[in-house]
């Protein structure tokens, strides 16, 4: 060492030598920043600063030590404690063990001591851990002093060794740990240590690991110590309040127990982490009086990672996100309220451990972003997946864990239901389990659903990563890692259906639809309520996708197999299906079918299920079909009840119910009035909805063009609105949308093109949507026929007579099924239908 | 025990030719006062040092250059004297007699307070802290052997009470690590 770095130490060490213990760490640690290279030879010294004085000056006043104490051979003092002086002594043969011989010289009457002793003897004897030092033996030597024998650790206080050692942030934490676990060993056997510091922590490198001991475990209760609000500790030196736990440093001794010692492990862990205490002294002090818990919990400790962030931790900076995981822990553990802390070491211990091991801690808010993140970081190749993917991954998450909380809904309604009968205590079991399995679900699923983000292999090409790649790895993962009788399958299905749903791709989701009705059908049997509701989701998609007969078909028998459960998850079920069909029928011209199962099925959500937003929408549907059926009047008065029971809705409405309600009544009211102020009135109505809704969505578009659809019935629709129309059909087509949505664009814009005899782009808009003129029989739908209506008067118009035949062919036939004599769109067919027939077979002989 | 200094800084008289004359003179000037003094009662070192030097400064041959000369040589022979009152406390202990020129038999030397094997475990180890750092180990005689405090030590060494008090943090830390390292005994266990 060169006479420069000697200087330094020198400095140092005088330094360290005139602070309080307290302030040390932080005189370690700047030294240890600003001269990292001389932490290990500062090391060799440091230990020795305390005892020094007093054993080469013996400038103490304490009595000169006796030779021997109770069987042990005093062999030379290793310092002072709060209680008196400590010694390195011998044990005789055979066990000749080194030992920490304590001699208590306290106030309290040495009677006490030993009778504390005598009781506790066999528990102190007990502690058998790797943390803890061993207590050997206690009595009390020839001049009456009582003293305990420990197993001696030739160790530094923690925050010294941590210092010196320049130890990284993952092995401070397992120091931490190692205390956690001995604690809790002593916590097994009913022993509180009460007063953890860091001089009571010492360190030792044992082969090549960094090993922590608590001494001095029992000694605090041996000495009934306490501490009374001014700071002071009867018999210790006032100089531990800081590690001391709030409840007992107010003398609260009655509610001292295991958590207190976690608290004091927190401040450790602070102190560690940051080189400061999260609480100073003076302020503790400051605070004495009755008022001290409270003035305690309104003082906010400043989380570590700030004082972490200020210090600039070195190369190896971790990130942000295991500093708030730290900031978490270390939080946890020194709330002022001790049921908020960790409720035993162990949780504590093990909270280190999963943060050691990159796993979510507990001490986190339990958010699925946070787990999202704490997957992703564990694996580092799941960085190059898009932001776009997450959020789709996330917005699954999250289809889930609300569909989960739907179930816990209908599980409280039937619940209440069933305490009416007086079932209450089954009930509330059966609802508790099924809460408990509900949310292990949920975490499987989420597990799930973040593994197959992080692990997706898009990796290798993570600029393509698209959420469509990154569903279908979900969806083949599925299949592919959860066993078939897996019931988070079912979750984990109807949240890829629902996604799929709002991203429009009504292809995939009928496929995943499909496959949720296998897996009800082979995880709870063919009859179930799961399999009849997971039917009810094939018809629903099936419904989007335009398949309208396969879609009334499995509504159908889904509503069959549900009437047949008698519960009251079941009816609900049936109700929200039955809804479901109706719409259907609609959607299938069987305008008064649907009439009057939407007329039916509207009392019973009245009546029974008075909070589902179906008693609202519901009316908005009936309306709609009124309206087709030409009921105007009707119509708009079921729109205006909608409106009424959104208004009156109080705190359970939705923002978008009373919007829709405003926008369904003036559509009708320009359907009965057909005037200016109405349409105009209408159009307000809509800008306001789509501004809600947000203009880019399916559903904000689908509302305008429905908007437009009447305007241009209502003659009032101007040509921005045409424009739109071209637009939105524009859009459906490039993304490739199938769905009753592309449907009613195409629909629409070629039904305003013909009527402004604009027949070339009517015919090229029906040519797009690419339907089959020669299979007539799959043209289920009134769009679908409407859409060859427009087809046949733009060709004929066009001169295309043949094309228009074939595009007309059976359509008159297919209405007059579903469409009563007089509905519009059934005359419009007829009458272009004679109009091309005579072409249509002039036509013909050229063939 | 060698206490042969290593050179005389600045010219003058060697270390050890001024140790010669001091230490004879501490030995007359401590029998004198032992003589004066009555029975039980003792001399403190540092009065006698005191002593020593108003007796030699006011000689025109004074053996030392200066006064910081003059109480490293003064600080050597008390050390001297602590060393050869333990080992002939253990003579005599042993059967051996009393040394014949102790001077120490007035003198209420600072060694009671700590162990023997301290002592003379320090003693040694001065002249290895020497080596290393020779001002340290000229704080660490002043002030275990001596006994004075920081001030007359900075005064005496020319440097500030700061630097004796990082001196002694340095070599008190030093000392205490080389006599765990010998496995020195911290008590008289085994000679009461």
């Amino acid at each position: 060492m060169s006479p420069e770095d000697r200087e330094l130490i020198k400095e140092v060490l005088l330094e360290l030598d005139e602070a309080e213990a307290a302030d040390r760490p932080a005189i370690l640690s700047r030294f240890r920043l600003a001269h990292p290279e001389l932490m290990a030879s500062l090391g060799d010294y440091v230990p020795f600063l305390d005892v020094a004085d007093e054993a080469l000056l013996g400038d103490s006043e304490s009595p000169s030590p006796p030779a021997v104490v109770g069987r042990f051979r005093i062999e030379r003092p290793l310092g002072r404690g709060a209680m008196g002086e400590v010694y390195l002594a011998q044990e005789p043969p055979p066990m000749g063990r080194q030992v920490a011989l304590k001699l208590i010289r306290h106030g309290l009457a040495s009677k006490q001591i030993r009778r504390r002793f005598e009781f506790e003897r066999e528990t102190l004897k007990s502690l058998d851990h790797e943390n803890v030092a061993r207590i050997i033996d206690g009595g009390t030597s020839d001049d009456g002093t009582p003293y305990v024998a420990m197993e001696y650790v030739d160790g530094r206080p923690i925050t010294v060794y941590a210092t010196v050692s320049a130890l990284r942030l993952e092995d401070q934490v397992d120091l931490i740990r190692q205390i956690c676990s001995g604690v809790a060993h002593a916590h097994l056997k009913g022993l509180v240590h009460r007063d953890l510091k860091p001089a009571n922590v010492l360190v030792a490198k044992r082969d090549g690991r960094a090993v922590a001991k608590i001494i001095d475990f029992g000694i605090a209760k041996l000495l009934g110590m306490a501490a009374s609000p001014d700071g002071t500790v009867p018999g210790t030196p006032v100089g531990t309040i800081e590690y001391m736990s709030p409840e007992q440093a107010q003398g609260l001794m009655a509610v001292v127990d295991q958590r207190s010692d976690i608290y004091s492990i927190g401040v450790i862990l602070y102190q560690l982490l940051t080189g400061s205490l999260p609480r100073a002294r003076e302020e503790l002090l400051g605070w004495a009086g009755p008022d001290f818990l409270r003035r305690m919990s309104h003082a906010r400790v400043s989380p570590p990672s700030h004082a972490l962030a200020a210090r600039g931790a070195g190369s190896a900076t971790p990130s942000r996100l295991r500093l708030r995981e730290l900031d978490w822990i270390t939080l946890k553990a020194l709330e002022v309220d001790p049921a908020r802390r960790y409720r035993s070491a162990q949780e504590f211990a093990d909270d280190l451990d999963r943060f050691l091991r990159g796993e979510p801690v507990r001490a986190a808010p339990q958010t699925l972003k946070y787990r999202l993140r704490k997957w992703i970081a564990r694996r580092p190749a799941a960085a190059g997946l898009g932001a776009a993917s997450v959020l789709a991954l996330a917005a699954m998450g999250a289809a889930v864990v609300s569909s989960q909380r739907q179930t816990a809904h209908a599980l409280v309604s039937a619940v209440q239901s069933e305490k009416a009968k007086g079932e209450a205590l089954a009930t509330a079991e059966a609802e508790r389990d099924a809460a408990v399995k509900a949310r292990d679900e949920t975490q499987r699923v989420v597990g799930f659903l973040v593994s197959v983000l992080a692990g997706t292999s898009p990796m290798q090409k993570p600029e393509s990563a698209s959420i469509a790649d990154v569903i279908d790895e979900a969806a083949a993962r599925i299949d592919g890692e959860l066993p078939r009788g897996e019931s988070a399958r079912m979750p984990l299905r109807m949240a890829l259906v629902e996604v799929l749903l709002y991203r429009g791709d009504t292809a995939r989701a009928e496929v995943h639809a499909r496959a949720l009705h296998a897996d009800a059908v082979a995880i709870k049997g063919a009859r179930s309520v799961e399999a009849a509701q997971a039917l009810a989701g094939v018809g629903a998609v099936l419904q989007h996708q335009g398949q309208l007969v396969e879609s009334e078909a499995a509504l159908e028998s889904a509503v069959a197999l549900l009437d047949q459960h008698d519960d009251p998850e079941a009816w609900r079920r049936a109700a929200v299906a039955r809804m479901r069909l109706a719409s259907t029928k609609g959607d299938l011209g069987r305008i008064d079918e649907a009439i009057a199962l939407f007329e039916a099925s509207i009392p019973v959500f009245d009546e029974r299920l008075p909070q589902h937003p179906n008693r609202i929408s519901g009316r908005w549907q009936l309306a709609r079909m009124l309206s087709a059926a030409g009921r105007a009047a009707e119509a708009r008065e079921t729109a205006e009840a909608a409106l009424h029971l959104a208004q009156s809705a109080g705190s359970d409405a939705r923002p978008a119910d009373e919007m829709f309600s405003r926008y369904h009544l003036a559509m009708y009211r320009l359907e009965e009035q057909r005037s200016l102020p109405a349409a105009a009135d209408l159009r307000r109505s809509t800008d306001s909805l789509v501004r809600w809704l947000g203009s880019d969505g399916t559903e904000g578009l689908a509302c305008r063009l429905e908007s437009i659809e009447m305007l241009e019935r209502a003659g009032f629709a101007e040509e921005h609105e045409l424009k739109f129309a071209r637009d939105a059909a524009d859009r459906f087509a490039r993304d490739s949308v199938s769905s009753q949505q592309s449907l009613f664009a195409h629909a629409l814009l070629a039904r305003m093109l013909n009527a402004r005899n604009r027949h070339e782009e009517a015919a090229a808009s029906v040519e797009r949507v690419g339907l089959d003129w020669n299979l007539a029989t799959r043209r289920t739908s009134l769009l679908q026929l409407e859409i060859a209506i427009e087809a046949g008067i733009a060709l004929q118009a066009l001169g295309r007579l043949e094309e228009a035949c074939a595009a007309l062919k059976g359509v008159p036939e297919r209405l007059a099924e579903i469409l009563p004599a007089d509905n519009p769109v059934r005359i419009r067919a007829m009458e272009i239908r004679s109009r091309v027939g005579a072409g249509g077979h002039a036509a013909e002989p050229s063939k | 025990m060698d206490h042969s200094a290593r050179e005389a800084p600045n010219g003058g008289r060697s270390l050890d030719a001024s140790f010669e004359l001091v230490y004879a003179e501490l030995r007359r000037r401590a029998a004198e006062a032992t003589r004066k003094l009555p029975p039980g009662h003792t001399i403190q070192p540092t009065a006698l040092v005191h002593e020593v030097y108003l007796a030699l400064a006011t000689r025109e041959t004074a053996p030392w250059r200066d006064e910081q000369h003059f109480l490293a040589v003064a600080t050597r022979a008390i050390r001297c004297a602590v060393v050869d009152r333990i080992r002939s406390r253990r003579r005599i202990k042993r059967g051996g007699g009393a040394s014949p020129w102790s001077f120490t038999d007035g003198l209420d030397l600072p060694m009671p307070k700590v162990p023997d094997d301290i002592v003379l475990g320090v003693d040694e180890l001065i002249e290895s802290l020497r080596e290393t750092d020779a001002r340290a180990a000229e704080v660490v005689s002043m002030r275990f052997f001596l006994g004075i405090g920081d001030a007359e030590i900075a005064r005496a060494l020319g440097v500030t009470p700061r630097t004796v008090r990082r001196d002694w943090a340095f070599a008190k830390t030093w000392l205490m690590r080389e006599l765990s390292a010998r496995g020195t005994r911290w008590s008289d266990a085994d000679e009461s």
